[in-house]
């Protein structure tokens, strides 16, 4: 399915459906010739078309119809947190008629700039959807919180509050495509690809006494690692995750553990890709960890690499053949956690302890 | 006038005049009653309370008045409401406009500005209070007196000074309370005195008036007639000041007064029987408070209820009525009108109000406000909600046993306002809009987990299409920003969205204005033009 243009405003009906001068000093095109344009091609596909008004305002339609076959009309109800901009009160006018007439998709939805996170008007564009016969799609699938409007709060597919309520609406459907789905097989599974600060990674949350995770011991009160997320380097793209590592005294080891969490994918026969660079200072016999926990129980697989032998300021690929662990009972048809550790030596290991300094390191690019 | 008569008001001067007085009527002519009167008009000094006030007017002959009754016997010459007595001012302004020539009022500072019975009045409690009128060359009563005034005494003792028109060391007319009762005397031009007295309560609100028509000297209280005496003549002209509330002998009235009423001609009874009129703001109903949800273009009949709520002794009054809050998609078949209602009754208009076709639904507040037209100032507005019914669901068109439109392979088709699969099965999208292809023509975190999670799977949001964002310029070879992996990148997103059991709407999400490349996005500023480009529009 093609919806022509995202979101036509500030020109004329006239101008919407047979283009011409945007008054902005350049031409524009019009809906009939982009449908024309679709067809041309032999694709018999359904055509969604917006309205006007940032792509909300279909009463103009009746008067200004696209000549054609398998047209939807497509509609963004967006509020705003003082609820007066389109309001459900307005919605007959803007686009309920049409629903008489005309298939309709809301094909973006939500409130604009919503700090507080209310999930009223979702639930009012759903409810009146429904009841229109109306399809939508929900704005947006991309973890860039409330006032993106998002549905995810990460990658991981954690619901925001408003994402609550369209993940339970869309649990109440039962409407699949008219086609079976396609066959599975190649390309990742997953992708984090750091390219924007928004990516689902977190720190290993607990502090086991004994591993001493998320800081640089001892001394206590020493500085933990630090994450964040670097847009200027990255491979291929800009974007990386940066950890920054800390020694202040001797005797002081670390272990920066960054985990995600998937769900439950099924990953057997393949082999998870990770990239590091260290991007300044040394990490002398410290080492560079790439982890898949697997089942109920997180059975362990992991892969170590000599950090202290990485080539400062270039990138490195490491795998981890999921399909090479031995563990008992590792099943990667169930891997629900996936991360990179940076460690140096620990007490109990008999390690090596590190001397003062900062080491940098860049992750990017981790995939199947 | 005599050497006896002039001792007699030395004497009088000083000695209480209550007790000279006659209990009831007198008409003027014997010796005692002309001497109580005449040592209750004789006055002191004005200059000593209304400076100037002896002067003469300029000998301008008097202008004609405009009387909007057609009758300048019912209407006043002047009319001190006193509802503009303020902290700022002493001036008390004449509302009357019957003549060219207005009659401020001046009130002692000491003059306190108070509630009456019809808004401000003024009230006279310290030595040396008062309230006068410099003299106006129409103050001529050669024709006949109207003085009237709500009068609130704190009590009816001693010689207490209501209203008086002084000339030379006397006076014209003077409204006073005497010995516990309310009198009303006159001097004639002859030098005879006609009085008249009445009694009245303490410490309420009085209506007092009186008028002299040449014949009769008649008190009335509460707008009903108290006293009456008859003394045929004219009544005597001089230069003068109008007192209110005291006198330059200090027989002050303590009390409240309010709205003093004065016409050169002696109104009719009923006139001052309206003068005890005291308007209220009418009470406005307006009913059904809440419509029953009502569908565009249906009328609902709304009753606007006007009620008069004045006393007998007021007029029918016109009330107009206007819409003060009626908007958008409300429409009434009337904005405003006037209804004449009797004191007491309440009149009836019906509105009728329907909500425009096409317009918002929901509860719409609105208002209309009803003034008194004699009073404009005396309003009440009544509310009520119409409620706007959302148009029934439409009904679906439903699916035909074989497509009526082309099909796409695996696709769908249109009929009326249903989306169908070719096997006749009406179909609804439900899903989520996936950016980021239109800002990073690598896209962010696509994989085949992304979409899996998004999709029918189990442990998934059960997603049956998602929305795709993409960007012109990425795509098209002449592009500075083209991306010769983007067209494959976009594939295997659709790619691993259908096996996640997804349709994917492909949404051309930003372009430029024209100019491949033009366009790079900033936080600021994102590629989402008015339209797409006519240069562009085949994907040239």
């Amino acid at each position: 399915m093609f919806e022509l243009y995202n979101e036509p405003h500030d020109v004329s009906w006239d101008v919407w459906r047979n283009g011409g001068d945007t008054g902005a000093g350049w031409k524009a095109v019009g809906m009939q010739q982009l449908y024309d344009a679709v067809r041309a091609t032999g694709a018999q596909n359904l055509v969604l078309i917006g309205g006007l008004n940032w792509a909300y305002d279909l009463s103009g339609v009746p008067a200004n119809r696209v000549k054609g076959y398998n047209i939807v009309y497509a509609t963004h109800p967006y509020g705003t947190p003082d609820g007066f901009t389109r309001p459900p009160s307005d919605w007959d006018r803007a686009w309920g008629s049409l629903t008489a007439t005309d298939p309709v998709v809301a094909t973006e939805f939500g409130v604009l700039n919503d700090t507080a996170c209310t999930t009223g008007y979702d639930q009012q564009v759903i409810t009146y959807a429904d009841a229109h016969s109306a399809g939508w799609t929900a704005w947006a699938w991309y973890p860039g919180g409330c006032t993106f409007p998002a549905v995810i709060n990460d990658w991981a597919g954690t619901p925001s509050p408003t994402g609550m309520v369209v993940k339970a609406a869309l649990g109440g459907y039962h409407d699949p495509p008219a086609s079976p789905p396609l066959p599975g097989g190649g390309g990742p599974d997953l992708a984090y690809t750091f390219d924007s600060s928004v990516q689902g990674w977190s720190f290993n949350t607990y502090d086991d006494p004994n591993q001493q995770n998320l800081a640089v011991h001892p001394p206590a009160g020493g500085a933990p690692p630090t994450l964040a997320f670097d847009s200027t380097d990255g491979s291929p793209d800009p974007g990386a995750l940066r950890v920054t590592v800390d020694f202040e005294d001797f005797n002081q080891y670390v272990d920066a553990n960054i985990n995600f969490a998937p769900p439950g994918l099924n990953l057997t026969g393949k082999v998870l890709h990770a990239r590091i660079k260290l991007v300044s200072g040394a990490f002398p016999q410290g080492a560079f960890q790439l982890h898949a926990s697997t089942g109920s129980s997180y059975t362990w697989g992991a892969v170590f690499f000599n950090a202290s032998a990485l080539p400062p300021g270039q990138w490195v690929d490491f795998d981890l053949d999921l399909g090479a662990v031995t563990s008992s009972g590792y099943d990667p048809s169930q891997v629900v956690q996936i991360g990179v550790q940076l460690l140096s030596g620990l007490p109990s290991g008999g390690g090596t302890f590190m001397s003062p300094g900062t080491a940098v390191f860049d992750i990017d690019t981790v995939t199947d | 006038m005599t050497d006896r008569r002039r001792s007699i008001e030395r004497l009088l001067f000083w000695v209480p005049a209550l007790a000279l007085l006659p209990a009831a009527c007198t008409t003027g002519g014997g010796d005692d009653g002309d001497a109580a009167l005449a040592a209750l008009m004789s006055d002191g000094d004005p200059s000593a309370v209304a400076p100037g006030a002896m002067t003469p007017p300029p000998p301008l002959p008097p202008p004609s008045r405009f009387c909007p009754s057609g009758d300048c016997a019912r209407d006043p010459l002047a009319f001190w409401r006193f509802d503009d007595c303020n902290t700022l001012s002493t001036q008390l302004a004449d509302t009357a406009f019957t003549s060219p020539i207005s009659h401020p009022a001046f009130r002692a500072v000491s003059v306190a500005c108070v509630a009456g019975i019809d808004a401000g009045a003024i009230q006279l409690a310290a030595a040396g209070d008062i309230a006068y009128a410099p003299d106006q060359p129409d103050f001529l009563f050669d024709h006949g007196l109207t003085v009237a005034a709500w009068i609130k005494p704190d009590s009816i003792a001693g010689l207490q000074t209501i209203v008086r028109k002084r000339f030379d060391g006397s006076s014209a007319f003077l409204l006073a309370i005497v010995g516990r009762k309310l009198t009303f005397a006159v001097q004639l031009a002859s030098g005879r005195f006609a009085s008249a007295s009445a009694a009245i309560p303490a410490g309420t609100f009085t209506h007092v008036a009186a008028t002299y028509d040449g014949q009769n000297a008649i008190l009335y209280v509460n707008g009903a007639v108290a006293a009456k005496a008859q003394a045929a003549g004219t009544l005597a002209a001089g230069v003068g000041p109008i007192f209110v509330g005291n006198d330059a002998t200090g027989r002050q009235f303590k009390g409240i007064v309010d709205d003093v009423w004065l016409n050169t001609l002696a109104a009719p009874a009923d006139v001052i029987l309206g003068l005890t009129c005291i308007r209220k703001p009418p009470v406005v109903a307006l009913t059904p408070g809440t419509t029953p949800p009502t569908p565009p273009g249906t009328p609902v009949a709304f009753d606007l209820a006007i009620t008069n709520p004045n006393g007998p002794s007021c007029p029918v009054d016109s009330f107009e009525f206007f819409a003060s809050g009626v908007g958008f998609p409300l429409q009434p078949d009337q904005f405003a009108g006037v209804l004449s209602v009797a004191p007491g009754q309440t009149a009836h208009a019906t509105i009728n109000v329907s909500a425009l076709p096409g317009g918002p639904t929901g509860p719409f507040p609105f208002s209309y406000t009803v003034a008194d037209l004699a009073t404009f100032n005396l309003q009440a507005s009544a509310q009520a909600t119409f409620v706007v019914a959302a148009p029934p669901p439409p009904t679906r068109t439903g699916c035909a046993p074989m497509p009526t439109a082309p099909v796409a392979p695996g696709g769908y088709y249109v009929n009326g306002n249903t989306v169908c699969t070719p096997d006749g099965r009406a179909h609804l999208f439900h899903g989520v809009d996936r950016p980021s292809l239109e800002w990073s023509s690598a896209g962010q975190n696509l994989s085949k987990g992304d979409f899996a999670l998004m999709g029918s799977g189990p442990g998934s949001w059960n997603a049956n299409v998602v929305r795709i964002a993409l960007n012109q310029d990425f795509w098209l070879a002449g592009s500075p920003l083209a991306d010769p992996s983007y067209p494959d990148t976009v594939s295997q997103a659709i790619a691993w969205a259908e096996m996640a059991g997804m349709d994917v709407i492909l949404d051309l999400h930003w372009s430029d204005q024209g100019v491949l490349g033009s366009c790079v996005s900033t936080p600021t500023m994102t590629c989402q033009q008015l339209m797409p480009d006519a240069t562009r529009a085949t994907g040239a």
